[in-house]
């Protein structure tokens, strides 16, 4: 039976970011949650955890989850992990002004599902089951690899993007928008 | 053979949807008395419960005392509110408050003392919108076959409103807890800025 979620852990490879250094948190933190609403996303906070601050920094964790309905038969789950240590504050002089940026250890996981029929249309008898089978594997199988599973690898590519500019890296860009390097 | 626990909207015939869900963990310095404070008067002011406190739908209030851990307190509320200009529709919104290692202390900030609390708070909401809540549809002979077909075709567009409500007021309570917290938030106005003392702690 093939399955309802294509799940891109099993599939595709998303490269966790990590960073060491000067950042600013709160607009890393809004911007990414910008582009999850401004893409049509749901935004979700499903867990927020903050530890007690040791004299080198507070412990900080963010679970995110965004969901997309694309049709009545396709969804796309955006499941994102943010984690800080040593998180502390610093002033920094940029461009003769002083700015209270943070400096911390961070770690980035994106993981994008593609869900099918989560409406639930073939959900009820084996029959039904067996008849989505029939339906994803010979009637819709493009569309799943070409069209749905593809543009939301690339979307999550892009959402990767925003946070490399945000925090400063050398590659800005991706493999496949190499024309904005 | 123990008796079987009933789920509280399914076994009912009730049928809900989830609007929002998420949890808040703190360890860290923070008072016990003003996030409770906090919660009971966001939950008030914003119509999900009264002030009385007879009324107040506090389910449970557990406070067990250790004496080298530190005490533990449990709060279950479980708050429902009317959708205003129908009351097919009702919001549900269930807040569990665990504490762990909850110890009474002092710190110094800006050369003042403050009584305040050392320990683990873990807030955890979830917010739905419960259908036809007092059964009338399902009860009916005609209408409860209809149900299904007037949920999924004809009010499909006022569902998905109803959701995006209770979505945002959940995630503003979320704001308020967070800003007491002094962690990052992300809307426009932040909620609970003028009103609600923060922790006295960095």
């Amino acid at each position: 039976m093939s399955p309802k979620t294509i799940d891109y852990r099993n599939a595709r490879y998303i490269p966790a970011i990590k960073f060491e250094g000067i950042f600013d948190m709160n607009s890393l933190l809004k911007k990414m949650r910008a582009w999850i609403i401004a893409n049509w996303f749901e935004f979700h906070e499903t867990s927020v955890k903050h530890k007690v601050p040791t004299p080198e920094g507070a412990e900080q964790e963010f679970e995110w989850w965004g969901v997309r309905k694309v049709n009545d038969y396709v969804k796309y789950h955006l499941d994102i992990f943010i984690k800080f240590w040593n998180l502390h504050d610093v002033e920094v002089v940029r461009e003769g002004q002083k700015k209270k940026l943070q400096s911390a250890k961070l770690l980035v996981e994106t993981t994008g599902r593609v869900q099918l029929d989560w409406s639930d249309r073939f959900g009820g008898s084996q029959f039904l089951q067996n008849l989505a089978d029939f339906y994803n594997t010979y009637i819709v199988k493009k569309s799943i690899d070409m069209v749905w599973t593809d543009k939301f690898y690339y979307d999550i590519y892009r959402f990767h993007q925003l946070i490399k500019e945000q925090l400063d890296f050398e590659t800005k860009s991706n493999a496949y928008e190499m024309d904005q390097a | 053979m123990p008796p079987k626990i009933k789920h509280r909207y399914t076994d009912q015939g009730k049928e809900y949807l989830p609007a929002a869900q998420f949890k808040i963990k703190h360890k860290d310095y923070f008072n016990w008395k003003y996030l409770y404070t906090l919660l009971h008067e966001w939950v008030v002011e914003e119509g999900w419960a009264s002030r009385d406190d007879k009324t107040f739908p506090e389910h449970l209030y557990l406070h067990r005392e250790t004496q080298k851990l530190g005490n533990e307190v449990w709060v279950y509320w479980r708050l429902t509110k009317q959708a205003v200009e129908n009351p097919f529709w009702r919001y549900d919104l269930d807040i569990d408050v665990h504490v762990v290692g909850l110890k009474d202390t002092e710190i110094m900030f800006k050369g003042k003392k403050y009584k305040v609390n050392f320990g683990e708070p873990e807030v955890k909401i979830w917010s739905k919108i419960v259908f036809d809540h007092k059964r009338e549809w399902q009860k009916h002979p005609i209408m409860s076959r209809l149900k299904r077909v007037f949920f999924r075709r004809i009010i499909k567009t006022n569902i998905e409103q109803h959701k995006k409500q209770l979505y945002l007021e959940s995630y503003r309570l979320q704001e308020a807890i967070k800003t007491y917290f002094k962690l990052s938030t992300y809307l426009p106005e932040i909620e609970g800025q003028e009103f609600f003392e923060v922790k006295p702690v960095p």
